[in-house]
């Protein structure tokens, strides 16, 4: 069992109209070389970073990823470029989900612990995580550009005091705003709602 | 922390469809490898280190070696346990023949059901590191006392988009694999099946102690001279032993120019005295996502069994490193490495009683 | 000296390949395509060779020792593959 205080969360399903304005804004130049799904990652993670109001993550931290579809797009490119030809190399490169952990890691100037967990469960991915995180805590995302795409963030760092044992939590609501700790146990979620029971670091002084 | 055992494990690849027959064709000097041929004017024939199956249907062929791999690793005393499934490629071959959606779920849940999978089903993949990174959150949950057993199944079959891939990024030799070597041109890519069963309650004269993998972004497709380095800190750190307690290094040494150079320098900055080194590549091809449960399997089996595969002779002396030409003495302390794609670089460490 | 009708068929070939932020008329011919210049990395170069062998038929290796005399600028690299293009 492990509790977790939430510092940053992006919540976009879907993510707002002016995503792609946005991530070139935060990059500082319009993405050229990789897909809508790696994409949609690196927007949602440098949100959820931000709201953190961290510009890198610390060594100690990891950052664990799930997907239910994956590279599912640039897979089906490549295969049909696979016709007639080799596929284009940076097309194939996109059809590994670590490629978006290499990038967050370049964007964050961040080296450390990084892990694709592929069509899981959101409770399943931090479970998974939860067994492996330091001090540094995690950079926890679930990414999907199927359906109107989605890109779900929360900057976890461990510990933080919390009354009282929460309430269940529907693993699709993991990244929904309204709590402010979540605590996972086996494979079962609790979260602990903003105001409401929680002493929080005023309580536990 | 409980004590994680390595209690089983079963490797089919080109060496043999199961341990026994690797290690006889090891004995007998290896094997030739198959070919692939690849289209577009940079493709055509590449060596191709193929499981020896004729099985033309994916999905059969697939649910054959996995059942075969698993059940040579015990797994049916891991059915309640946790299952980590470890792969790049998925069932890719599968779709090619419009034997499957590219589905994760679908292609977990296959696997789960050849095996009659009780507990619960994990698919990591990290590119190349897929199974040490399997490893490594197995070998967290075991020792945390969440589960009490685990099998970490590598799964890297036949399929075309992989070799295109990597022939699209013109990293593939024509020739063989020369790891470390000074005439290296690249990788020869193989398939895999590979099973390592965990258990925390099991005994076994082999111990997992621990592991790290270091995602360095600067490389897109090749490894970090700090990051290897970095890597090896780690994991020795994780596994409570010191460089100096290290009598084998299982090296990734896939035979590519660049990559061979930069681990080679990482573990000089890492080790102030090399330990001795040996790569499993020309053996068994770079088998990827499989890779690491894979070499594993068959360095375990070696060190068990006083089997050596036959090293590179022709070092490059430039890169001031060596490959054992046969199995160190009473090697006890042993690190197995990949590097990978995704500037993913990955090591665990086991320990023989 | 301007770029030719062949040079601006590269530089169009490049700037689509490699989603490049400009048109191909402000690539200049004789300015690097490496580094400093166009900013290409060795990805790019291996994204650019499979678009280059199959638009013209010509092959171009990474490991090519006269990579850099190559790609060293629009011009070179066009001289190079109307010269290796399959006649």
């Amino acid at each position: 069992m492990k509790t977790f205080a939430i510092r940053g969360r992006c919540a976009a399903t879907p993510p707002p109209q002016s995503w792609r304005e946005e991530l070139a804004r935060m990059l500082g130049a319009r993405p050229r070389r990789i897909g809508t799904w790696a994409e949609l990652g690196l927007y949602g993670a440098l949100t959820c970073m931000a709201e953190a109001g961290e510009q890198a993550l610390p060594p100690d931290a990891q950052i664990w990823l799930g997907s239910e579809r994956g590279t599912y797009a640039a897979t089906a490119t490549v295969m049909a470029q696979m016709q007639d030809d080799l596929p284009m190399p940076l097309a194939f490169l996109q059809t590994q989900p670590s490629q978006l952990l290499a990038l967050l890691a370049a964007q964050l100037g961040w080296n450390g612990h990084a892990c694709f967990v592929a069509g899981t469960e959101p409770q399943a991915l931090l479970r998974l995580a939860a067994a492996q995180c330091g001090a540094g805590g995690l950079l926890l995302g679930w990414v999907d550009e199927m359906q109107g795409g989605a890109t779900n963030w929360l900057r976890l760092l461990p510990g933080g005091e919390v009354a009282g044992e929460g309430v269940a939590l529907a693993a699709d609501q993991l990244f929904a705003p309204g709590h402010t700790h979540v605590r996972i146990d086996g494979m079962s979620l609790r979260a602990f709602p903003s105001g409401a029971a929680i002493l929080g670091e005023q309580g536990a002084r | 922390m409980k004590p994680v055992h390595l209690c089983g494990s079963g490797l089919a690849c080109a060496l043999g469809l199961d341990m026994k027959l690797a290690l006889e064709t090891l004995r007998q000097g290896g094997v030739a490898p198959s070919q692939i041929t690849l289209p577009g004017m940079l493709g055509g024939s590449f060596p191709y280190r193929a499981i020896a199956d004729s099985q033309k249907d994916w999905n059969e062929r697939a649910r054959q070696l996995v059942q075969r791999v698993a059940a040579e690793a015990g797994a049916q005393q891991a059915h309640n346990g946790v299952l980590f499934i470890a792969t790049s490629s998925f069932d890719i071959g599968a779709v090619e023949q419009g034997g499957a959606q590219m589905d994760y779920r679908a292609f977990a849940d296959k696997v789960a059901t050849w095996l009659g999978w009780t507990g619960p089903v994990y698919a990591i993949s990290t590119a190349c590191t897929s199974s040490l990174n399997a490893l490594i959150a197995a070998h967290a949950l075991l020792a945390a006392g969440e589960e009490e057993e685990a099998l970490v199944l590598g799964v890297e079959l036949d399929n075309r988009m992989t070799p295109g891939g990597f022939a699209a990024l013109q990293l593939l030799t024509r020739s063989d694999s020369k790891p470390f070597g000074a005439q290296r041109d690249g990788l020869v890519l193989g398939e895999a099946v590979a099973a390592l069963r965990l258990s925390a309650r099991e005994p076994s004269p082999w111990k997992l102690l621990g592991g790290a993998n270091v995602v360095d972004g600067s490389q897109p497709t090749g490894a970090s001279v700090a990051a290897v380095a970095n890597m090896y800190r780690r994991a020795l750190a994780a596994s409570g032993l010191t460089a100096e307690q290290i009598d084998l290094i299982k090296v990734q040494a896939a035979g590519s120019p660049g990559n061979d150079a930069a681990e080679a320098q990482g573990l000089r900055d890492a080790f102030d005295t090399v330990p001795p080194l040996v790569s499993l590549k020309a053996a068994m091809g770079h088998t990827m996502g499989a890779s690491g449960a894979a070499e594993i399997a068959l360095l375990t089996a070696c060190l068990e069994h006083d089997e050596w595969p036959r090293q590179e002779r022709e070092i490059d002396a430039q890169l001031h490193v060596s490959l054992a030409a046969a199995a160190p003495e009473n090697a006890r302390r042993i690190m197995a490495t990949i590097l990978g794609f995704g500037g993913s670089h990955a090591s665990v460490v086991l320990e023989r009683a | 000296m301007a770029a030719s009708a062949q040079e601006k068929e590269l530089a169009q070939l490049i700037v689509t390949s490699l989603n490049l932020e400009m048109t191909a008329d402000e690539i200049e011919p004789e300015a690097p395509l490496y580094g400093e210049g166009l900013g290409l990395d060795s990805i790019d170069i291996l994204e650019l060779s499979l678009a280059i062998s199959k638009t013209y038929g010509v092959q171009l290796k990474s490991d090519d020792a006269d990579n850099n005399k190559i790609f060293s600028s629009l011009r070179s690299l066009n001289e190079h593959i109307q010269q290796h293009r399959p006649k």
